[in-house]
């Protein structure tokens, strides 16, 4: 090999060892602060239409979107609801803590959004395992009369 | 309206085993830490609620952890099935050291 | 007692780098440094002030640009806003006025919440226009 094709394929070992660290090859924030906090992928959560998740489809102001979640899983078997929002800077918004006093699965809250976005209510069950409801919300630009 | 008052909504009067809805309105502004304070420009800290708990008759009911991601002067909407009569007691606190707590009544019959 | 809180009061008050209420002293400051004009009409029970001020004016890329400006910000409703909206022919908020302050001039009015990205196209292309070195 000449001197300059291994100068060339070290300087390119080099770049590739500096730069990988912060590729995460491929997981969003998203991805990241579902992991964080859940401890599981959110490719291992399935979407389920037992998951209720009423949000507005287009949004007047991201700083007051009204959302609410149900559902018709009986309430002994649920855990916990979590809330995320992709696009946010922090995506995860709240987590509601159920115990079988609260008679089903609702919760009802104002969220804040940075911009169009995913909303996601994630379930977690008491035996371990996830379900989830994902809706699109559009925000759109305004202003006040 | 002062920070960390609050309104709880509750039925006065519910049915045994009926399933009611708890709401309430609390006053914080809920600053996620990123905002710009229009008069000043200067960037304003985070100050929010971290923590609100449901009791009814003293036990938990719900338990919420929440940031700065929810509006501000948040709203809770939840449900409660209604065994018997009693109190149902909202606590909550925020980053700083804001700790308040609330009551409502709920007569079952 | 009561002197030295009321000052320490006033200086609690702590300005942005750039930032101004009156536009006599945030226009002076700009003709004198060289400085492209933002002003920004804002009011407290507008939601959507509120998603400018915590969701774009808060991002690292349009904070960086809006840095370059002078920013005279406005309350719709105090006397000074509403005399100064009056001037512009404001109707609501949020609303930003680009202003050449060197001879002055709108250069252009943008009324309404917007994303950060088209905020920060927005500002770029406003400072552009004045074509003053700090662009």
């Amino acid at each position: 090999m000449d001197r300059r094709k291994f100068l060339l394929l070290s300087a390119v070992a080099v770049a590739s060892f500096t730069v990988a660290p912060h590729l995460s090859f491929g997981a969003s924030r998203i991805e990241e602060d579902i992991q964080k906090r859940l401890g599981v992928s959110l490719s291992q959560i399935k979407e389920s239409p037992e998951v209720k998740l009423q949000a507005p489809t287009i949004a007047e102001s991201g700083a007051n979107v009204p959302i609410s979640v149900e559902s018709d899983i009986p309430i002994e078997k649920v855990d916990s609801l979590w809330i995320f929002v992709d696009n946010n800077g922090t995506p995860w918004v709240t987590t509601v803590k159920f115990t079988p006093m609260n008679g089903k699965v609702y919760f009802a809250t104002r969220i804040k959004m940075r911009e169009s976005s995913n909303v996601r209510a994630i379930l977690k069950l008491k035996d371990g395992s996830y379900v989830m409801a994902t809706k699109e919300v559009k925000v759109t630009a305004g202003g006040c009369g | 309206m002062a920070i960390g008052s609050a309104i709880v909504r509750v039925p006065k009067e519910a049915k045994k085993g009926e399933v009611v809805r708890i709401q309430m309105v609390i006053t914080h502004p809920m600053e996620s830490g990123g905002r710009r304070d229009p008069q000043t420009g200067q960037t304003i800290p985070a100050y929010h609620l971290t923590k609100l708990e449901i009791f009814f008759n003293n036990n938990l009911l719900t338990a919420i952890d929440m940031g700065g991601g929810l509006s501000a002067n948040p709203f809770v909407g939840i449900t409660m099935k209604a065994e018997q009569s009693g109190v149902i007691k909202i606590v909550y606190q925020d980053n700083k050291d804001g700790k308040w707590e609330r009551t409502a009544e709920v007569n079952v019959t | 007692m009561r002197a030295l809180i009321v000052i320490m009061s006033f200086f609690s008050l702590v300005f942005a780098q750039g930032w101004f209420n009156t536009p006599e002293q945030g226009l002076k400051v700009a003709k004198e440094r060289g400085l492209p004009v933002m002003f920004y009409f804002y009011s407290d029970y507008c939601p959507y002030c509120k998603q400018m001020e915590d969701f774009v004016f808060g991002d690292e890329k349009v904070s960086r640009i809006m840095d370059r400006f002078v920013v005279i910000s406005l309350d719709f409703l105090s006397e000074e806003g509403r005399y100064w909206a009056r001037r512009f022919k404001i109707y609501g908020v949020p609303h930003f006025v680009f202003y050449d302050a060197k001879n002055d001039r709108v250069l252009d009015i943008v009324f309404g919440s917007r994303t950060r990205q088209d905020f920060a196209e927005i500002l770029s292309k406003m400072c552009q226009k004045t074509g003053l070195k700090r662009c």
